[in-house]
Formats: C-alpha cells, sequence, structure tokens
C-alpha cells in the first residue's frame, strides 16, 4: 500500500492509495486531484473513501484500476 | 425545486475505506445521551434537558457469507483492533465508489455484534453491528 503525506502519491493499478489530511477538506482536495490525475492515465477509481481515526487524523483511501 | 433524495442502495457503509460487499440493508444511529437538567426555575412543568454524551453505531444486514467472509468477521470480532467505519454516498463500479458526500462521515469502531441465521434450506444470513469509538468526523 502506498502511503503518503500531503503529497500526490504514484498511481499503480490495483494496489491501495493511502493519504494521510488534516481535514476533511484537505482529503477531498487530494482525492479530486488523483482522481483527475488517473483518468488521464485512462484508469478508473474503486472506493475514494474519507477516513476518520477518531481523534485528529483524516486519510483518503483509494485504488484505481485499468477499465 | 424538487430535493435531491439519495436511494437507499447509494448509502453505502465503509470498513477500512472499502464498501462493505454485497449487503443489502444498513442502519446508522447517532445518539445524544441526556440527563435532565430540569431546576425550580423550569417553568410550564416541561423538562429541560441537556446533552451528556453522544455515541454512533453502524449495522449492516445480509452482508458476504462466503466462509472466507466469516472467518475474517470472527477474527475481527475477537481482536482489539478498530477499524475505521463510516459511510458515504456512492456510485460506479459495483456502486463501490465513494461520492465524498456532505453527508460521508467515519471514526473507529469495535465490531462488537456478529449475528449469523441459518434457517433450512436458505443461504445464511450475516449482520454485523460496529460501535464507535470515539468521535465521529
Amino acid at each position: 500500500m502506498s502511503k503518503t503525506k500531503n503529497e500526490t502519491p504514484a498511481i499503480e493499478p490495483g494496489k491501495p492509495i493511502t493519504i494521510e489530511c488534516a481535514s476533511r477538506a484537505d482529503a477531498s482536495k487530494q482525492l479530486h486531484a488523483l482522481k483527475e490525475q488517473a483518468a488521464k492515465d485512462g484508469l478508473t477509481p474503486q472506493g475514494g473513501f474519507i477516513q476518520f481515526d477518531g481523534c485528529a487524523k483524516f486519510s483518503a483511501v483509494i485504488t484505481f484500476v485499468k477499465p | 425545486m424538487a430535493l435531491t433524495k439519495i436511494m437507499g442502495q447509494n448509502f453505502r457503509v465503509f470498513v477500512d475505506g472499502s464498501a462493505v460487499p454485497e449487503a443489502t440493508n444498513c442502519q446508522v444511529t447517532i445518539q445524544g445521551n441526556l440527563e435532565d437538567a430540569s431546576t425550580k426555575d423550569s417553568t410550564g412543568g416541561w423538562n429541560e434537558e441537556q446533552m451528556t454524551s453522544k455515541q454512533w453505531s453502524v449495522q449492516v444486514d445480509n452482508v458476504d457469507a462466503s466462509l472466507a467472509n466469516l472467518r475474517a468477521l470472527i477474527t475481527a470480532f475477537n481482536s482489539d483492533t478498530k477499524p475505521t467505519v463510516g459511510w458515504d454516498q456512492t456510485s460506479g463500479a459495483q456502486n463501490r465508489v465513494a461520492e465524498e458526500a456532505a453527508f460521508a462521515r467515519s471514526g473507529s469502531a469495535i465490531l462488537n455484534d456478529l449475528s449469523i441465521t441459518a434457517n433450512n434450506r436458505t443461504t445464511i444470513q450475516v449482520s454485523c453491528q460496529y460501535q464507535g469509538s470515539g468521535a465521529l468526523a
């Protein structure tokens, strides 16, 4: 699993990507940036859920696959 | 202007970032626990209430009843882990792509109720409930 902190990670089809963020809005921005990049590469998203750890941290989890 | 309504099939529960597969129904409960705050100053015979704590839980019915999933659920029940559980509006492939809807929320939760119903000549039905542990955001 690719795990980064506030930077757009490399997209590998079939491998889940987790991005840690400080807020839901930030996680949403990161997800949208990833989806745009993936669309250019002809990949489709699976999941894309924004998680909260129950204390302070948000993270976006998404997987891209080849259609 | 017509209000946009969300269809039940597009409201899905996510556990650790993935939509719970195959489920048919889900129920989200967000509850405030109240304490009677009435005093002699309260008038008209009406109670006054104050919220002293909050809790949330998610129930998912008819989840994947395969052997592998049953084993995973029982392992999760016996473990001390707290997966991230939440809900969102979905679309896309197998209706599992989260839409980041304004009502989407998540938090840590404990699988505290696992129910297996096995009736003669029908596929078993598995339901589970996650009790939130900590804030929902």
